[in-house]
């Protein structure tokens, strides 16, 4: 049993640097291909990818562990990354990005505050998605999935409604009322006494 | 780059490549519910370790993250994805 949790522990250290790479590659490889000026495009097209794939892996990932059992479900999982390879791989590579590299450190100390406020918001999501499920299923409940699908369906959502809110009236403003607005929602799901 | 010269070409190259986000961002996604589940039904341990299970992945991300943009620049998008 300590062995089936140090395998999928070290299969999780492997999935966080695959995550990495892929969403490093994609924004460099996008905005190489569609120009610096529509990076913006290229960043709403990645959020969009990667919140559908939340909405539609809760459940879908729930119906085949019951389904077909967790190796069964992982296989799926190791499938799908390489569908996506094989989709791509003849697209041409672009130019690596000439000119000095900054120091991750400079930018750090120049970001690090909105940084803080992120990862603070993020322990939210980050929870809701671990627990969720778990929660659901302790209680009986019905439907554990869909508690991820409408958070990533909301996103999506928003990314198409609001997208271009921050250039309008300013990304100070939007990150206060979405702050505002994730800590109503935190403070319904803990005054919720059931689905 | 000559594709930014043709740019509804590249527009459809960037949506195939997101097709591709979501589908590698789906293995991460069914995974996120069943991990948790499977540790604490499956292997019968306590909560924390699946918190851990799950954490550890994002913890990998977080710590890889920077490494991974030196590499995309240095080697290229491409082969980093």
């Amino acid at each position: 049993m300590a062995g089936d949790y140090a395998v999928l522990i070290a299969g999780r250290l492997l999935l966080g640097l695959g995550e990495s790479l892929t969403m490093v590659g994609m924004i460099n490889w996008g905005i190489g291909l569609m120009g610096p000026a529509r990076s913006g495009k290229v960043m709403a097209l990645v959020g969009m990818g990667l919140y559908g794939a939340f909405a539609v892996g809760g459940p879908l990932g729930l119906a085949l562990l019951h389904g077909i059992g967790f190796a069964g479900l992982m296989s799926v999982c190791s499938l799908l990354p390489l569908l996506g390879l094989v989709a791509i791989c003849w697209f041409p590579a672009v130019a690596p990005q000439a000119g000095q590299c900054e120091s991750v450190w400079r930018i750090v100390g120049r970001i690090w505050r909105t940084g803080a406020v992120v990862g603070l918001q993020g322990i939210g999501f980050a929870v809701l998605g671990a627990f969720f499920s778990l929660y659901f299923l302790s209680r009986g409940w019905p439907h554990p999935g869909l508690g991820l699908t409408f958070f990533g369906a909301g996103f999506v959502l928003v990314r198409l409604l609001c997208g271009n809110l921050p250039d309008r009236i300013g990304g100070t403003q939007v990150a206060i009322a979405s702050l505002g607005v994730e800590a109503c929602g935190q403070f319904l799901l803990w005054l919720a006494p059931g689905p | 780059m000559p594709e930014t010269d043709q740019p509804d070409f590249a527009y459809r190259r960037v949506v195939a490549l997101t097709v591709a986000l979501f589908l590698s961002y789906l293995a991460v996604a069914m995974s996120l519910p069943a991990v948790p589940v499977y540790v604490v039904q499956g292997l019968r341990l306590d909560n924390a370790f699946g918190g851990l299970a799950v954490g550890i992945a994002f913890l990998s991300t977080i710590l890889t993250r920077a490494h991974a943009g030196a590499r995309a620049d240095r080697l290229g998008s491409k082969l980093s994805m």
